[in-house]
């Protein structure tokens, strides 16, 4: 990667707005996102964030505002332009969406079959060096998605999403689901991906421990907008209504009846 | 700078003093032409003198680990020719990837499990039809066991699911069957009525539709497109409820889902489907009446009396049928659904199999029920 991409942030939004019919999702929405960073997305239920990671991902089109992936204008961009963008993201999203009729080597390789000029036994090691580097074992390459645990769906999914060596790595609640020991392997191995492979990750995520764990950057969804970013600590710091009641869940979740907390 | 260097494809060079291969380019995922890279390496280094050869970065080089594989490619035939490659001059961040691909424990696949061949799929395939007519059978069986005892309470049958199966499986086909059964009637007629017009013989085109209409057209193509429209539609919707747990969630529940789900549908096919054939034996008759009054001269008066004559029989043998097309129509699509394992792909392939197989049934049982008709003297 030269000079210039370093200084230029993975992300930058400028005055986002979505909305379905009358219903406002996000209205000027700012956001950046610097490289090499482990991004976590919080928010309520509600608040969007599947919709601007759908946004981001180039799923679908906001209504207003200005998106910029790697310093380019995606608005801007030619059909051409856009696939070659996309291949520089790589996207898991929350039930894994492995495909099914394909296994998890296969699922794993079709990235690079479609998208890299590859013989046959190069695209085997590189599907297998990612399914490796997410932590899945070799023996279980050869199973369908559906003979996968979730852990194992998590990871497989991961390793898809890692096929072309992304330089930006969504994430889509990728510890919800897993028990607590599984949750925190998974932690340790985006904060490696980011170390070895040094690539940018944006994770939506509910789970505090992976918040203050595992983020160098938290960014909070609220009130159609970006109503805070910054480490997990200066957050739970914040006085707004909206951040004290989410980060004292956890706090405060202990010493609570059935009738106080209805 | 980055939208440059993805559009340059990875590419190498000799050069000397010291010797060296130099690599520029997008050695990335997006960038590399493996066999062409490895190959012209191998010339490439055939040009330079023997010794070690040190790998060299260009400015604007790129590497991930696609193109770190190729690189050990490159490495590993040259060493098969007696080469060393020396790495160590290529940038820290080259190093750090290529260490990454050094600690993966198994650099190829295990062998893939072997899939049946030839003798062993022969015997895969009848012992996955005998377990299937295995779990047809007690599937049937458990339709039974739950069925014999509401027969008895029959208040305790969920109506309101039998309701809104009729709904969806009879009067929602209303126009489906009408229409097409009135064109077969329409096409029937056409036929009958070229060779009976030779004969003189118009009258019987009336006869002739109002026999194989009620007899077997009408039933045939009423439970075709049940087959095709609800059967299908029973598969894939008990099938994905099996793949969201929904039928586990009944059975936590202590609700039987063959009561709640299965006995609902059935219940609705079998009062369904002897009203559609009614429906569609009407439609027939009318588009064979528009056709042989209207093609071939017959007086719509004479028709209908000729109609009129005919036995009863006629119809009751075509109705006779439909509450077994039915049963078999409801169970088949069931027992697809209820039989889906695990994933989506799996309900796609119960729905096929069940449209087929109720297809099959049906025309297989209407063959059987023709012969004992015709044995019985009906």
């Amino acid at each position: 990667m030269s000079e210039v991409s370093e200084e230029t942030p993975a992300i930058e939004v400028h005055g986002l707005c979505n909305r379905f019919g009358a219903h406002v999702v996000h209205e000027g929405l700012d956001l950046v996102v610097p490289r090499g960073k482990v991004v976590s997305l919080v928010g309520g239920s509600g608040s969007g964030k599947t919709v601007l990671l759908n946004n981001l991902i180039m799923l679908t089109r906001p209504a207003a505002g200005s998106i910029r992936i790697l310093g380019r204008d995606v608005a801007a961009l030619g059909r051409e332009e856009r696939i070659r963008l996309q291949l520089r993201l790589g996207v898991m999203f929350q039930q894994g969406a492995l495909f099914t009729s394909l296994t998890v080597l296969e699922n794993v390789m079709l990235p690079l079959a479609e998208h890299a000029r590859l013989p046959r036994r190069l695209r085997e090691e590189a599907a297998m060096l990612k399914i490796q580097l997410a932590g899945l074992d070799a023996d279980a390459v050869h199973r369908h998605p559906r003979e996968l645990s979730g852990g194992m769906t998590k990871r497989a999914a991961l390793a898809r999403a890692l096929a072309l060596d992304p330089e930006i790595l969504f994430l889509d609640e990728p510890t919800s689901g897993l028990d607590p020991v599984s949750a925190r392997a998974f932690d340790r191995l985006v904060l490696a991906l980011r170390d070895a492979l040094g690539v940018t990750i944006f994770q939506i995520t509910h789970d505090l421990d992976s918040i203050f764990g595992a983020s160098d950057l938290v960014v909070f969804l609220a009130r159609k907008k970006v109503l805070a970013a910054g480490t997990a600590e200066e957050l739970a710091q914040r006085p707004e209504p909206e951040l004290r009641a989410y980060f004292s869940a956890r706090a405060g979740g202990s010493n609570c009846s059935l009738n106080t907390c209805l | 700078m980055d939208e440059i260097a993805a559009s340059s494809p990875a590419r190498l060079h000799a050069a000397s003093e010291p010797p060296r291969l130099v690599l520029e380019g997008a050695w990335t995922a997006a960038g590399v032409k493996a066999e062409a890279l490895i190959a012209a390496a191998a010339q490439a280094l055939s040009a330079l003198p023997e010794g070690p050869v040190a790998l060299e970065a260009a400015a604007q080089a790129e590497l991930d680990t696609v193109g770190a594989l190729v690189l050990e490619h490159i490495a590993a035939e040259a060493k098969a020719k007696g080469r060393v490659l020396d790495f160590s001059s290529l940038p820290p961040a080259w190093q750090a990837t290529r260490s990454l691909i050094a600690h993966v424990a198994q650099r190829t696949p295990p062998p893939a499990p072997e899939p049946f061949s030839g003798f062993a799929y022969i015997g895969k395939v009848a012992v996955d039809l005998a377990r299937h007519y295995r779990d047809m059978l007690a599937f049937i069986g458990e339709v039974t066991l739950h069925l014999l005892p509401l027969l008895v309470r029959p208040w305790r049958i969920r109506w309101d699911s039998v309701i809104v199966e009729i709904e969806a499986a009879g009067v929602r086909a209303v126009p489906i069957v009408a229409l097409l059964s009135f064109l077969i009637g329409v096409v029937l007629a056409y036929q009958a009525g070229v060779t009976l017009d030779r004969f003189g013989a118009n009258v019987f085109i009336a006869d002739m539709i109002g026999v194989v209409v009620m007899r077997e057209m009408g039933p045939m193509i009423a439970a075709i497109l049940v087959a095709g429209r609800t059967g299908s539609s029973y598969a894939a919707q008990l099938g994905s409820m099996r793949v969201t747990q929904e039928i586990d969630a009944l059975r936590s529940l202590a609700l039987p889902p063959v009561e709640m789900l299965v006995i609902p549908r059935f219940l609705a096919l079998a009062i369904t489907l002897p009203l559609l054939t009614t429906l569609a034996n009407a439609a027939g008759v009318l588009g064979g009446m528009v056709v042989a009054t209207g093609g071939f001269g017959l007086d719509w008066t004479v028709g209908l009396q000729r109609l009129g004559r005919l036995e009863n029989t006629h119809y009751w043998v075509g109705l006779v049928k439909t509450p077994v097309f039915a049963t078999v129509i409801a169970l088949i699509g069931c027992q697809a659904g209820m039989s889906v394992r695990g994933s989506a792909l799996e309900v796609g392939r119960a729905t096929t199999s069940s449209v087929v197989q109720a297809i099959f049934w049906v025309i297989v049982l209407d063959a059987i029920f023709s012969i004992a008709f015709r044995r019985l003297g009906l």
